[in-house]
């Protein structure tokens, strides 16, 4: 089984050291431009792609190669088990991909380590970990959607897009998950390596593992389907909602979300302004129409998680950028406090905490740490979930400016607009005098502070406008009090204290009807909704709520939403008990099977068909055989021996 | 050591008679014609086989024929050797055999030009040739 | 326990509408070489594949060594050599590496057995298998192959393509070897020189079925080339069963038969109005052509 490991890691020992070297090369000739450590959207994509691109891709090559009929017999033909030529080919892989991959990472990560001054972590170690165990599951998926006795083993490919996950959670937890899939794809390839490639496994328990493995192709499917028979036949006739609604504007009655949205902000203000029954309404109708509009800031505030792994780092969480002393402040997971660290002269200047600046980390108090990866906003403030402070770099003093109370935490950065700063939290907006905010020392109070209309976090958008005697603020959200029920409200504040919601509007009207809007929920409402959600992989669709919020329990969805996806759940179950029926496998796992698709819904039917294959499963309904069965258990007509035979 | 006698002769793929008869064909001319001597050596299986670039089972055989007809013998221990002549076969075999012999003789040289006294002496020096080697 | 190396019953292989093997019997005694003859198509390679496991057949059973084909133990893996015309072996390795990989591997391994085959040919153990030339390969995967001391070695067509020297080389390191093992060989050829020279057990095999199974000599004795005037409508005689091929080269009457009485059939043509039949020597190639060409076309008649 060694020589067998050798012989594969010669193979391919010599491309492995090549994409090595010009991996370091592009690290060394980007650090240029850019160290190495600072986040960057696209470095990560980037990371993340040619990981990803090159474990699959090294896969299907490889597996390709062997599986040729004359590679395969060599390769099977010999006094070895499979069980463990597939180890040694497996492990050759995996070393492969780690001298291709991941090394160039670690290297690299050890050298600053070791020779600079700059932060360096455990989530950057896991992070070579990370790539590793990446670029090994996109092999694995490469290697069984090559030795899949079934055409439809290709659409495998789809679980990739699992590995792009962007789990909520610290670096130990990803590393877990990643682990998990590991050992998933590892058995899914297992299972399909056998010396016979087109002997089909449907009766074997470990065709389920193939099921759940093609599931996913089959719900994108799914998915996009509805572009093939809704989308793009109503857009060639003309007939799409969204293009043949009513035009929208100040006087619509009720109107559509996905208009006002588009609309000007002070057509959606004197829209919206339809529905107030406030004295000044007809005054602030007019003065919308010259007012000044200004969104809150957007950015991401979701939390981060100590020792997150380093593709989940941003911009925003990583340094602050002292440009003039070209110094950064990095902030570090392992000691919870900001490290200064001159650029040039890699010297490290300085550190602070929450309390303030200091030179030594022998003895940093409790006060000092943060104890969550703060935000940091226009490089002069930090900002954690519940306290926003202000940091002078010349005076050297950090000041804490606002707490919020126990039940909230912010939902937006701090932003600036009409000499104020506005924070916003999961329950109120405050609103500060931009100066005070700026130079204060010590706690503020809020100069106003607006209860938000509805109690979720996922707002579309916040805007402001200031009117004579205040402010009108504008908050819309796609899931209005309801889920997909968007809606916006508009909350006049005055100077003098008064804070008014003096309008509402839900905007009820679907353009869209609600097999096609709740697809996601109906095609695979376990599935999707929750593994997804915890997962919370790469790709989205539009009506989605926003990352990783709103399990399905949490939402409140029409009654008859409901009944379809239950319906399709039931329905898939069912039919894979007939699918199953006489199969020769023992019955409890028949419930098993029966249990999963219950759960898959109609993606897993489709995946078990296609495991199946067409014909047969068609079959299978009419007479319970497949067609070329081995076994004796099916009688084949003799065919009369020819004639000539002597 | 005794000496082995080389068997000079060749096979044809795609001749209308099998290998190993052309072997045995080959080997009794070679024996008829003197160019092996009786009590002589021959070749082991293999060593034949070797040369005529053929199976080595084939070769056996037919010095399985021949033995079995008397020209060869296989001495235990030391090889295989030429027999020393002796008549294996009853008179009437030997009759139906020159008669048969005769037959095919006659067949070839019915079409040539010459008479049956020409043919005749012909046939009668060759003989006599053969029996003073 | 049987003395039969290789055994099928009513082998039965389909792909969709298409049958490669139909019902195949075969029964391979052990010792000795057999060749195996068919055109292409005849369902040999399938066979092949079967034997080895890597394909299940329809229906039948297949067995080797005694053992059930799609449930060979790498132990009895280790008994079968398996050679072909690709010569498939690591090309990025070189022929030590090679060797010290397949010695680790066979525990029965035979290094004087390697060493003597090894040595018809031109191989460096240093030298690189993506460097040999086709001969050089071939030589090499036959050298390991013997080395193995397979208990039956399948070889198919392995010397397609190689030229004159290294044919002759590896026909010579095949059959010359001084091994104690008594090892089955089967050897798949469509080279007619090669099976005459090599074959002592001759398997035709045409359509998916094991049309015969017997000596070279044997066969050759079976099938009667006859020459005569005959005027009839061939097609009625060509239909018979045991006629192979019937047709007239420049107004005369050529027919193959096989397994045919000779007194009979030459009594069936003088009724038919033949005059003078007569048998035509035939040899080997034409034989097994004539067998495998029943159900081909061909021109009834010549002028």
């Amino acid at each position: 089984m060694y020589d067998l490991f050798l012989s594969e890691f010669k193979r391919y020992r010599t491309l492995a050291v090549v994409v090595c070297v010009i991996h370091c090369i592009v690290w060394a000739v980007s650090t240029k431009f850019m160290p190495f450590v600072v986040p960057h959207p696209f470095k990560m994509m980037g990371i993340t792609f040619i990981t990803l691109i090159g474990g699959v891709v090294f896969g299907l090559a490889s597996t390709a190669l062997h599986k040729r009929k004359n590679h395969w017999t060599y390769l099977v033909h010999r006094p070895l088990s499979a069980r463990k030529i597939y180890l040694a080919l497996m492990s050759a892989g995996l070393l492969l991909l780690f001298i291709a991959l991941s090394l160039p990472f670690l290297a690299a990560i050890i050298f600053l380590d070791l020779f600079s001054n700059n932060v360096i972590e455990l989530r950057h170690y896991l992070m070579a970990l990370h790539l590793f165990l990446m670029a090994g599951c996109a092999y694995f998926i490469g290697v069984y959607a090559i030795l899949s006795p079934i055409k439809a083993g290709l659409l495998a490919i789809a679980l990739m897009q699992y590995l792009a996950h962007a789990v909520k959670a610290n670096g130990a937890f990803d590393i877990l998950v990643d682990s998990a899939f590991l050992l998933f794809t590892f058995y899914l390839a297992r299972s399909v390596f056998q010396v016979n490639l087109s002997l089909q496994n449907i009766d074997k328990p470990k065709a389920l593992l193939s099921l759940i493995a093609l599931q996913p192709a089959m719900l994108l499917i799914l998915m996009s389907a509805p572009s093939l028979y809704y989308h793009l036949p109503l857009k060639l006739i003309g007939q799409h909602p969204q293009n043949s609604a009513v035009d929208f504007n100040a006087t619509t009655e009720n109107g559509i979300y996905f208009q006002f949205r588009r609309a000007e902000p002070k057509t959606q203000t004197q829209f919206l302004l339809q529905y107030s029954e406030h004295d000044e309404t007809r005054s602030l109708n007019r003065q919308s129409r010259l007012a000044e509009f200004k969104s809150l800031s957007q950015a991401d505030t979701e939390p981060h998680f100590s020792q997150q792994l380093f593709l989940k780092e941003r911009k925003e969480r990583f340094a602050l950028n002292d440009v003039e002393r070209e110094a950064q402040w990095i902030f570090s997971h392992d000691l919870g406090i900001f490290v200064g660290l001159n650029m040039k002269s890699d010297e490290i200047i300085g550190y602070f905490g929450r309390e303030g600046f200091f030179d030594k980390t022998d003895n940093v108090s409790a006060a000092q740490k943060f104890n969550e990866i703060p935000l940091i906003v226009d490089m002069r403030f930090i900002q954690t979930s519940r306290s926003i402070y202000g940091v002078d770099l010349i005076n050297k003093q950090v000041s804490r400016k606002f707490t919020l109370p126990d039940t909230e935490f912010y939902t937006k950065n701090v932003s600036f607009v009409f000499d104020r700063a506005i924070l916003m939290s999961n329950k109120a907006t405050y609103f500060f005098d931009a100066m005070d905010f700026n130079h204060a020392r010590k706690a503020l109070q809020a100069e106003h502070v607006i209860d938000n209309p509805i109690p979720n976090t996922l707002y579309d958008d916040v805007s402001v406008s200031e009117v004579f005697n205040g402010f009108l603020v504008q908050y819309r959200s796609y899931h209005f009090g309801r889920y997909e029920t968007p809606g916006a409200a508009l909350v006049y504040v005055q100077h003098n204290g008064k804070i008014e919601t003096i309008a509402t509007h839900t905007f009820e009207t679907k353009i869209k009807p609600d097999f096609i809007a709740y697809q996601p929920f109906i095609l695979s409402p376990i599935v999707m909704n929750l593994i997804d959600g915890t997962l919370n992989k790469a790709i989205t669709f539009a009506s989605e709520p926003a990352k990783g919020q709103f399990y399905f329990w949490q939402r409140s969805l029409p009654q008859h939403v409901i009944v379809y996806a239950f319906l399709l759940m039931s329905v898939s179950a069912l039919l894979t008990l007939r699918l199953l029926k006489r199969s020769p496998m023992p019955v409890q796992f028949k419930w098993v099977w029966v249990g999963v698709n219950f759960v898959l819904s109609l993606p897993g039917l489709l995946a078990l068909i296609s495991l199946l294959g067409w014909r047969n499963s068609v079959n299978r309904f009419r007479t319970n055989q497949d067609l070329n069965l081995a076994n004796s258990q099916a009688k084949l007509p003799m065919h009369a021996k020819e004639q000539r035979h002597v | 050591m005794t000496k082995t006698s080389a068997i000079a002769i060749q096979i044809v793929t795609g001749d209308a008679r099998p290998i190993y008869r052309q072997i045995v064909d080959g080997i009794r001319i070679e024996i008829a014609t003197g160019n092996i001597q009786h009590g002589s050596k021959l070749p082991s299986v293999r060593a034949l086989a070797i040369q005529l670039t053929i199976n080595a089972n084939t070769v056996a055989k037919a010095y399985a024929e021949l033995t079995a007809q008397g020209l060869l013998e296989s001495r235990k221990g030391l090889g295989i050797f030429v027999a020393e002549p002796k008549q294996m076969l009853s008179r009437d075999e030997q009759e139906k055999r020159l008669q048969e012999a005769s037959q095919r003789f006659i067949n070839d040289v019915m079409y040539l030009d010459f008479s049956p006294e020409e043919l005749t002496a012909y046939l009668l020096n060759e003989l006599q040739q053969l029996q003073t080697t | 326990m049987t003395d039969y190396i290789i055994e099928t019953q009513a082998l039965t292989k389909r792909f969709g509408a298409k049958t490669a093997l139909n019902q195949c019997e075969l029964n391979i005694p052990r010792g000795g070489i057999h060749a195996f003859i068919g055109a292409n198509g005849a369902g040999k390679s399938t066979l092949f594949r079967i034997l080895l496991g890597l394909e299940q057949q329809t229906s039948g059973s297949c067995k080797i060594l005694g053992h059930d084909c799609q449930a060979l133990t790498p132990e009895l893996r280790g008994r079968i050599g398996y050679v072909n015309e690709e010569h498939t072996l690591p090309l990025w390795m070189n022929a030590s590496e090679v060797t010290q990989m397949q010695r680790n591997l066979y525990p029965n391994w035979r290094q004087d057995i390697y060493d003597s085959v090894i040595g018809h040919f031109d191989v460096q153990p240093n030298q690189k298998v993506a460097q040999l030339s086709r001969g050089e390969r071939a030589g090499l995967n036959l050298s390991i192959a013997l080395a193995q001391a397979p208990d039956v070695l399948i070889l198919d067509e392995p010397t397609l393509g190689l030229d004159v020297v290294a044919k002759q080389a590896f026909l010579e390191a095949l059959m010359y070897t001084e091994t104690d093992i008594n090892s089955t060989i089967i050897y798949c050829s469509h080279q007619m020189e090669e099976i005459e020279r090599v074959a002592e057990n001759l398997i035709i095999m045409e359509s998916g079925e094991v049309k015969y199974m017997a000596t070279p000599e044997d066969f050759c004795q079976r099938i009667n080339y006859w020459i005569c005037d005959l005027e009839a409508d061939l097609s009625s005689i060509a239909n018979i069963s045991k006629v192979l091929s019937a047709k007239y080269i420049e107004g005369q009457c050529h027919i193959i038969t096989v397994d045919q009485d000779i007194e009979e059939f030459k009594s069936f043509l003088e009724k038919h109005g033949a005059g003078d039949p007569i048998i035509a020597p035939i040899n080997l190639e034409k034989a097994i052509s004539s067998v495998l060409s029943k159900n081909h076309r061909s021109p009834t008649k010549v002028d």
